[in-house]
């Protein structure tokens, strides 16, 4: 059933409002899982599983008990416009949290999104990564939560599981409200932002069915993937551009690498010369990788993940 | 005065970045005060406000003005790159310079201009920056102390000193950590944000306004000679207790009736919400308290929901 989390009017013979999918379960009492995406208007990864998760709900539908509440579009307007904040305010909607019901419309939107997902026993919130680059699947939880979250984590098919320290700019995001508010939500990052990424998709559909297994909510098959990676801030290594210029990758997401070994270069068209071959400072696995060509100094080109210099 | 690159980055297909400023007064050491404006591609206001400090300084150094052991350094523009393109935030990756401090000099590329600016600025007594709001609209002009370190309090005593309309006092929230205003207070520098009418058009009144109110308090402080006059005695407020005034059921155009600064009594119309198809009057925003009108939407269409007006209750 599709239902209204929030309305408002806009100005001129419209209104912005978020919807979900609700699915019932007919298996009986059961708990409630939320999965949300899109609150940046340029990560459409979720999207896929969305449509999946409620296909594959909807086929065993017998085999669910309690309900899936599917959010695909928690900004709706970034995502009719391709924009990573919401278009009237010039904000990033997931660092308004927890909003306030008596603030501005996207202010009153936070609080209503945290009103309706509150309470749920496992919540997912899917992005693509927001600063040009490719990654692999993974998913990320702040330390102060690990406790309760990495024994749901284990479950999503990601590639990883990165456990990070907390900075003040990520209590105002919505897996952060939410989990103070001890409901356990798991951020999934992968693939690439305005891209979906089917494979990896598959894979976190089956992996959120086999976290609603886990709460006690389907009762049918789903496929596991083998454990993943559990990554600390201390086991990545980012390598960064020095120079202006493009970067021309040299390896694709994923591959593995010797220090030393190139990972691209960066050109200057205008000269016809490479500036600069980026090297991996370490040996281990290459989980991000600049996907847009344009660099800065500072620009990040890639994450390699373990190994030794 | 000496004009001086505060930090150079090189950049794709255009000039490089250069952050520069305006030194007055001693050439070592820290700085007695440390003001900057526009750091957002659409702040001129911010930009033409602080230029016309530099005229200022300049006149006060030429007649001997600038007492002994003083330095000022003055950043009209931290982010022409920004500003020549029209672009409100950085524009290769949305990145706001304004969350990045105290920065990194290796990290990603504005948290590299953020660490080029505060590695000028960072230590002096005094920090001004000329500050916007992400909303647009009209404001009365006004200085505001973030409560973020020890020195606050004080700092918020001081603020008087500026002798604007209004003083404002708020509690940090989560994404003033990354602000420059917060860095500076981490360092123990008294930091003042101030705010004229407008962001991306010029109002020369309040310009003028404010650029009055940054050298009285340079007077005030004794950094700079002369007589100290004029100003306001302002009323010193915290941010919660202004009291908005909100579009509840209704959006369409907004035709406002009131500016920043006008006086309104309990009930008076602040302005109208008018349906974008037949101009019927869908709403009637009045003002809740007696007070004087602190933040104005300037934008002609307004959503549901949305903080219209602001008054500072009498």
């Amino acid at each position: 059933m599709i239902e209204t989390v929030f309305s408002a009017a806009l100005p001129v013979g419209e209104r912005l409002i978020v919807k979900k999918n609700r699915i019932e379960g007919r298996g009986g009492r059961g708990p409630r899982v939320a999965v949300v995406t899109g609150i940046h208007g340029d990560g459409l990864e979720g999207q896929f599983v969305a449509f999946e998760l409620a296909q594959r709900l909807r086929e065993r539908i017998g085999d669910l008990r309690g309900i899936v509440d599917i959010y695909p579009a928690l900004n709706p307007l970034g995502i009719s416009a391709s924009e990573h904040g919401v278009p009237l305010f010039d904000l990033d909607l997931d660092r308004t949290f927890p909003g306030d019901p008596r603030g501005n419309m996207n202010e009153a939107l936070a609080a209503a999104i945290v009103a309706d997902i509150k309470g749920a026993n496992a919540c997912v919130d899917i992005h693509a990564p927001d600063a040009h680059l490719q990654e692999v699947s993974q998913v990320r939880l702040e330390e102060q939560f690990s406790k309760t979250l990495l024994p749901l984590a284990q479950f999503l098919n990601t590639q990883l599981v990165w456990v990070h320290g907390s900075t003040d700019p990520l209590r105002s995001t919505l897996a952060h409200t939410l989990n103070s508010k001890r409901t356990r939500t798991l951020v999934v990052e992968m693939g690439e932002s305005l891209r979906i990424t089917e494979d990896a998709g598959s894979w976190l559909t089956e992996g959120i069915l086999r976290l609603v297994e886990h709460v006690g909510g389907w009762t049918s098959s789903s496929v596991a993937l083998p454990f993943p990676r559990l990554v600390r801030d201390g086991n990545v290594t980012t390598v960064s551009a020095e120079v202006p210029g493009i970067f021309l990758p040299r390896l694709e997401l994923g591959t593995q690498v010797r220090a030393g070994q190139v990972i691209g270069v960066i050109a200057d068209p205008l000269e016809a010369e490479v500036k600069v071959e980026v090297v991996a400072p370490v040996e281990g696995a290459v989980i991000s990788l600049r996907a847009q060509p344009l660099v800065y100094p500072g620009t990040l080109l890639a994450r390699v993940l373990g190994g030794a210099r | 005065m000496r004009r001086l690159t505060v930090y150079r980055l090189e950049v794709p297909y255009r000039e490089p970045l250069r952050v520069e400023g305006f030194e007055f007064g001693e050439r070592q050491g820290m700085p007695t005060c440390s003001i900057v404006g526009s750091m957002r591609g659409d702040e001129v206001q911010q930009a033409y406000a602080c230029a016309r400090v530099v005229e200022r300084l300049e006149h006060v150094e030429e007649r001997g003005g600038l007492r002994k052991g003083v330095r000022i350094l003055v950043i009209p523009c931290a982010n022409p790159l920004s500003m020549n393109v029209a672009s409100r935030f950085w524009p290769a990756d949305g990145t706001d310079i304004n969350r990045r401090f105290p920065g990194d000099a290796h990290g990603e590329t504005t948290e590299r201009v953020a660490a080029g600016i505060f590695g000028a600025v960072h230590g002096s007594t005094y920090g001004i920056q000329f500050a916007s709001f992400n909303q647009q609209g009209d404001f009365l002009p006004h200085v505001r102390v973030t409560r973020a370190g020890a020195v606050s309090d004080e700092s918020l005593t001081m603020a008087e000193e500026f002798r604007l309309p209004c003083v404002v006092s708020r509690d940090a929230k989560p994404f003033d950590t990354g602000t420059l205003n917060y860095s500076w207070q981490e360092w123990g520098t008294h930091a003042f944000s101030v705010y004229s009418r407008t962001t991306d058009r010029i109002d020369r009144p309040s310009a003028t306004l404010v650029g009055n109110a940054v050298m009285r308090f340079l007077g005030t402080r004794g950094l700079v000679s002369g007589r100290v006059s004029g100003g306001a005695d302002g009323v010193r407020l915290d941010e919660a207790e202004l009291v908005d005034v909100r579009t509840e059921g209704s959006s369409g155009y907004l035709d406002g009736l009131v500016k920043s600064g006008d006086v309104v009594e309990k009930g008076q119309e602040l302005g109208l919400v008018l349906d974008a198809f037949d101009a019927h009057v869908r709403e009637r925003l009045v003002a809740p308290v007696a007070g004087r009108v602190f933040f104005c939407r300037v934008k002609a269409l307004v959503q549901q929901r949305m903080v219209a007006y602001r008054i500072v209750p009498l």
